[in-house]
């Protein structure tokens, strides 16, 4: 605060307001007093001494410069002492005590030039040229003088040197700061650049962990549908196996066990036949062997029925329809373009299906007519299984063990099954298959 | 004394047979065969009055050595004895040129009846063999004409009506109704529903 005060007062004096210099000055003496500031006092002590002369108020200068002077010295301060000396110089000067200004001057001229204080020097050495010259001594009014000129050219160049070194920092400052922004933008480009290059491989990165993902993809589903054709190979192995393995068994039980039995059981005859007496344990025997080889043959059957693996769909359809004449269901068969045989393992599904769907007519339907529709067609063949019975509500699906095997089998054979149910409208069972 | 071939795959079967008829002076096993072209092969050496022949057998079944007999127009009668009694297999047998079925456990008495009787006549038919026939032949169970449903079907397509509407008509889906159409086509040899409503005109299923 005593600080601005002082500044306040500087700035004053700088715009010749002297009388608010002066208020200024005595407000931060009054601060520093406070404080104790004894340098900042001494300084503002002087500073009012110059004050008032410029004022012309001599008494006044001279009770502020000698007060500086003795603050100065107090604290030993000599760069104010120096200033004091040359203010009281000055003072006596224009009092014309010249030998008092003199000798001011001179102990300011000698604390100056031991402390270097230039322009102090170059002061004191025109005011004592001044001094000189109304004291009548030209000689030492000239040597002055000249040492003023002297003082003053140094204080002058050393300006000039301070300028231009000034100048130098300035430009230094500039070029620097050139060179900063230079730099700076050097760095925005860079950066720049390095933003995009980043960019560029975060792209890169997205790019090949794309392709990397679609390729994962791509391999699984290869090896999904690999494996599910490999799973699909082995169930079709797998079934072709289970059939000829039926097919055998069924062909030695109705051949070989079934010729066995037929042959015991004409052995027995002809003993039974060249007996007397005594032959009805032989006709028990002879009557368990006939069904034996009944049980034999129809087990046979069920495993593989002998006309389908000899005579195909059609025959084997129609034995099966023979056997229900005696039922009060009318069962026909329309077969078109079914004079070739198709292949063994879908004749078997096939002619499941058929004996699955008659077996559901017989047990659930009581229908009186039963079609069977077997057509082929260039590329696939078309099975339909029609009856007039009760049939099932509408909308409910039609469930049961019967019905999941014809679903299962018509999966088997890669086929479409469509059922058409109504209440008291019939059912109809469509089934296409590929040949 | 008429001469015999047997042949049948089932060692015990045939060697039965044999020691079944060998007590009997009318007839005389000439020789047993294992399959059809054993048959064949005896049959170029030897004289054969009666074939009793299997159906099922390895190498050549019973079906083609008939037929491979009546290729080579040998003088023989052909007396199938098969453990098959289904119409399908008794008609086949008789269509392909048998001149006689039996089933295996005939028995002795008849067996013998079986094979005078060709070896005389040409032919041996027993009762039951012709009541199975008589039944195949009655029941036909069999047709490759269109089926009333499909008769139906045509007609509400000559009339002009939609899928959908024969489907609501007959109670089935659209899905079926398309089946019967692509069948109906099938059937009668044409290629779309135009032809289908000549075929309708010409049968009297509509009026034209």
């Amino acid at each position: 605060m005593a600080f601005t005060l002082g500044n306040l007062g500087i700035i004053n004096k700088n715009q010749q307001d002297f009388t608010a210099a002066i208020e200024a000055y005595e407000k931060s003496n009054s601060v520093l007093k406070e404080l104790q500031d004894e340098r900042g006092l001494a300084r503002n002590y002087n500073n009012l001494a110059a004050l008032y002369q410029a004022l012309e108020n001599n008494e006044q200068a001279f009770y502020y410069a000698k007060l500086g002077l003795s603050q100065a010295k107090k604290i030993n301060d000599e760069s104010t002492v120096t200033s004091a000396f040359h203010n009281l110089g000055s003072l006596f000067s224009k009092k014309g005590d010249f030998d008092l200004a003199r000798s001011n001057y001179e102990k300011s001229l000698a604390i100056a030039e031991r402390l270097d204080n230039k322009n102090v020097i170059r002061d004191n050495h025109l005011a004592l040229a001044k001094l000189y010259e109304q004291m009548g001594n030209p000689s030492l009014a000239l040597q002055h003088q000249k040492s003023y000129i002297n003082w003053k050219d140094s204080i002058a160049s050393q300006e000039h040197l301070k300028a231009i070194s000034e100048l130098e920092i300035k430009y230094e400052t500039e070029k620097k700061e050139k060179e900063i922004l230079f730099l700076s933008q050097q760095q925005l480009i860079s950066d720049a650049q390095l933003s995009e290059q980043r960019s560029k491989i975060k792209q890169l990165t997205y790019g090949i962990l794309a392709v990397i993902i679609i390729l994962g993809i791509g391999i699984s589903l290869l090896w999904l549908y690999l494996k599910n054709r490999k799973q699909k190979e082995l169930i079709t192995t797998i079934v072709e196996t289970q059939m000829s393995e039926r097919q055998r068994i069924a062909r030695d039980l109705h051949d070989s066990v079934g010729g066995s039995l037929a042959m015991a059981k004409n052995i027995l005859q002809e003993v039974s036949e060249s007996l007397e007496d005594g032959n009805t344990r032989i006709q028990e025997s002879i009557h368990t062997l006939s069904e034996t080889a009944d049980q034999v043959r129809q087990i046979s059957h069920d495993l593989m029925p002998g006309e389908l693996v000899k005579f195909g769909l059609v025959t084997a359809i129609k034995t099966t329809l023979g056997h229900l004449q005696k039922s009060a269901l009318q069962a026909k068969l329309y077969a078109f373009n079914m004079e070739e045989r198709i292949h063994p393992t879908k004749e078997i599904h096939l002619f499941r299906i058929v004996q699955e769907a008659v077996q559901n007519v017989i047990k659930h339907a009581q229908a009186s007519t039963l079609n069977i529709s077997l057509n082929r067609h260039p590329k696939f063949l078309s099975l339909m299984v029609e009856d007039n019975g009760i049939g099932m509500d509408h909308g409910s699906k039609p469930t049961g063990i019967g019905i999941d095997n014809i679903k299962s089998r018509v999966a088997q054979l890669s086929g479409t099954l469509n059922i058409d149910s109504n209440k008291g409208k019939g059912t109809t069972l469509s089934i296409q298959i590929p040949i | 004394m008429i001469r015999i071939a047997i042949a049948d795959d089932h060692k015990v079967f045939r060697e039965g047979l044999a020691a079944l008829l060998a007590g009997n002076k009318t007839v005389a096993v000439m020789a047993q065969a294992n399959n059809g072209k054993q048959v064949l092969e005896i049959l170029k050496d030897q004289s054969v009055d009666v074939l009793l022949l299997d159906i099922e057998m390895p190498k050549m079944d019973g079906f083609d050595t008939i037929l491979e007999i009546k290729k080579r127009a040998i003088d023989l009668k052909i007396l199938v004895l098969t453990m098959h009694s289904s119409p399908q297999f008794v008609r086949n047998i008789l269509r392909a040129g048998a001149h006689g079925y039996l089933p295996k456990d005939i028995g002795k008495t008849t067996l013998l009846e079986a094979i005078d009787t060709v070896y005389r006549t040409g032919k041996y038919h027993s009762a039951e063999t012709i009541k199975i026939i008589m039944e195949d032949l009655r029941d036909d169970t069999h047709s490759t004409e269109i089926s009333p449903r499909e008769k139906e079907v045509v007609r509400l397509i000559a009339d002009g009506h939609t899928t959908q509407e024969i489907a609501d008509e007959l109670y089935l889906s659209k899905h079926t109704i398309e089946s019967h159409r692509k069948n109906i086509l099938l059937k009668l040899g044409l290629k779309n529903s135009a032809g289908l409503v000549k075929y309708a005109i010409h049968s009297g299923l509509i009026y034209a």
